[in-house]
């Protein structure tokens, strides 16, 4: 596995939304190629805030954040991004949009897939049925494929998911987990997973960093359940399993 | 039915109800998702300030109430988008500023046909109307179409449009200004009131049964161009203002719609 170059830089990082309460303080991180990294923390920690930050659709008050070690104020490469923002679902309450239209729309790169390229990498078996249906039409699971999807189209090198399990059950947080892990093996993709759900945190995973408005944990799971971090992050006991899964009780 | 098209003033009005029919059903379609269809409203009650101000002062409308329309609209977003506020009171204040502006105009002297200004007519509509209606109408479909993809993505978010290197900023501007310039296009012969049915309804309609953007457009589009018609013809022989008689023949299409939804009948 690749990890040497730096695909994301934090230095210093501050970023606030009304210039008096810091919702990101004083983060300095780095995510290097090939690396699959779960960024976890409670609701409100600024997990959302740093993906943001990192698209250039927040811009920090202090620091500097780099993509592929262009500032990112100048960074112009978006095909070798893939995004998914928080909420994905609620963005198609009121469009008549299908899924062959929505996939067209992002696809900006020459080098970027078809839809129905993308729809099969994620695990579609039937790819002419679902590009015709309707995004408000899908189920949780089909949602979840179409955003990942969609995050694909233009053959990135990096992808960023914000909260990406939520539109599915346990079962369907598992067979997510494992296409993510494929993709990142196969494909040396780099990914950043933003997620609340400690439970989803896959056993592969490079590094776990912990966020509550400052970096608080950069390391290892092993590391992470073994030591006091997950405690002082949520405010109550999180008590791990064998099988690496963990649960959370008060 | 021939002695319709004969006159120029409906021949006028017929014109103005195709570019009307044309880019509010057009321009819905992207309104409606990113939940700025009470634009119309703001930029409308804006035009009304305008031209109750320009009766008052002995100005021709036209250029002012172009310009009020996209300054409206660019307040409106400003203040949706700079200061957090919800649609609706963005749109209270602008509709409290249009509607007091107009009122002060009126109450000093300012000499406007309100029944035609508020609700259409087909005789409000002038020559120069038509062309600022048609350069508006050919400039916003050539650069939707060219522009379609782009457009889509920015209607579903500003953040993906942004990672996907599309000029958010600008877009949001090309919007501001494209929605007036188009409510005022529409104005005359929907009235003030009744301008942003033309924007909502082909829309909404269409969104509850399309199974494509694409069919969302083209047929919102046909229905706004029909009603329009419909309901321009049926003024010259019924005397009722164009924009009522196109509002409801709207409705009725959106009960249809509606009822084919609820039946599970996709277009």
């Amino acid at each position: 596995m690749k990890a040497n170059k730096p695909v994301v830089e934090f230095e210093r990082v501050t970023v606030s939304y009304d210039r008096k309460t810091p919702v990101l303080k004083d983060v300095s991180l780095k995510v290097f190629e090939g690396e699959m990294i779960f960024i976890i923390g409670p609701n409100g920690g600024g997990k959302s805030t740093l993906l943001k930050t990192i698209v250039g659709s927040l811009r920090p008050e202090k620091g500097r954040v780099k993509l592929f070690g262009v500032d990112v104020s100048r960074f112009r490469d978006w095909w070798m991004v893939g995004y998914l923002p928080q909420n994905a679902a609620t963005l198609f309450e009121k469009m008549p949009l299908n899924v062959s239209e929505l996939l067209t729309a992002a696809a900006i790169h020459r080098k970027g897939m078809e839809p129905a390229e993308a729809v099969k990498l994620v695990g579609v078996e039937d790819p002419t049925s679902l590009l015709n249906k309707r995004v408000t039409d899908l189920s949780g699971g089909m949602l979840q494929k179409t955003m990942l999807a969609l995050a694909l189209i233009n053959n990135p090198k990096i992808l960023l998911l914000d909260e990406p399990t939520v539109y599915v059950d346990q079962t369907g947080v598992g067979a997510f987990m494992r296409l993510l892990t494929k993709l990142h093996v196969e494909r040396e993709l780099t990914i950043v997973i933003a997620t609340h759900d400690v439970t989803a945190i896959s056993t592969l995973a490079s590094r776990v960093i912990c966020i509550n408005r400052e970096s608080l944990y950069d390391g290892t799971l092993e590391q992470l359940i073994t030591s006091e971090q997950l405690c002082n992050i949520y405010g109550f006991h999180v008590y791990t399993l064998r099988h690496g899964h963990a649960w959370s009780g008060e | 039915m021939i002695d319709v098209f004969q006159q120029p003033f409906m021949a006028r009005a017929l014109a103005a109800g195709v570019i009307a029919g044309f880019l509010l059903p057009l321009l819905g379609n992207f309104l409606i998702p990113k939940k700025l269809s009470l634009l119309g409203d703001a930029s409308s009650h804006f035009v009304f300030a305008s031209l109750a101000v320009s009766a008052l002062v002995g100005l021709r409308s036209g250029v002012l109430s172009y310009l009020m329309a996209v300054i409206a609209v660019f307040g409106m977003l400003q203040m949706v988008k700079g200061l957090k506020m919800a649609g609706d009171q963005a749109l209270a204040i602008f509709l409290a500023l249009g509607g007091a502006t107009a009122s002060i105009a009126i109450s000093s002297g300012a000499r406007i046909n309100l029944n035609a200004v508020l609700f259409g007519s087909v005789f409000l509509v002038e020559l120069d109307d038509l062309l600022a209606g048609v350069a508006i109408a050919s400039l916003t479909g050539f650069f939707i179409i060219k522009k379609f993809r782009e457009i889509v993505i920015f209607t579903v978010n500003e953040e993906l449009a942004r990672v996907r290197g599309v000029p958010v900023k600008l877009y949001e501007l090309l919007l501001a200004a494209v929605s007036g310039l188009s409510i005022v296009a529409g104005v005359k012969i929907a009235g003030i009131l009744l301008v942003t049915a033309l924007l909502v309804l082909p829309a909404v309609s269409t969104s509850l049964v399309a199974t494509s953007m694409k069919k969302a457009i083209t047929l919102s589009i046909a229905i706004g161009e029909s009603c329009m018609f419909a309901g321009i013809v049926s003024s010259y022989y019924t005397g009722m203002a164009p924009g009522a008689s196109t509002v409801y023949i709207m409705l009725a299409i959106f009960a249809m719609s509606g009822a084919l939804m609820k039946m599970g009948i996709k277009i």
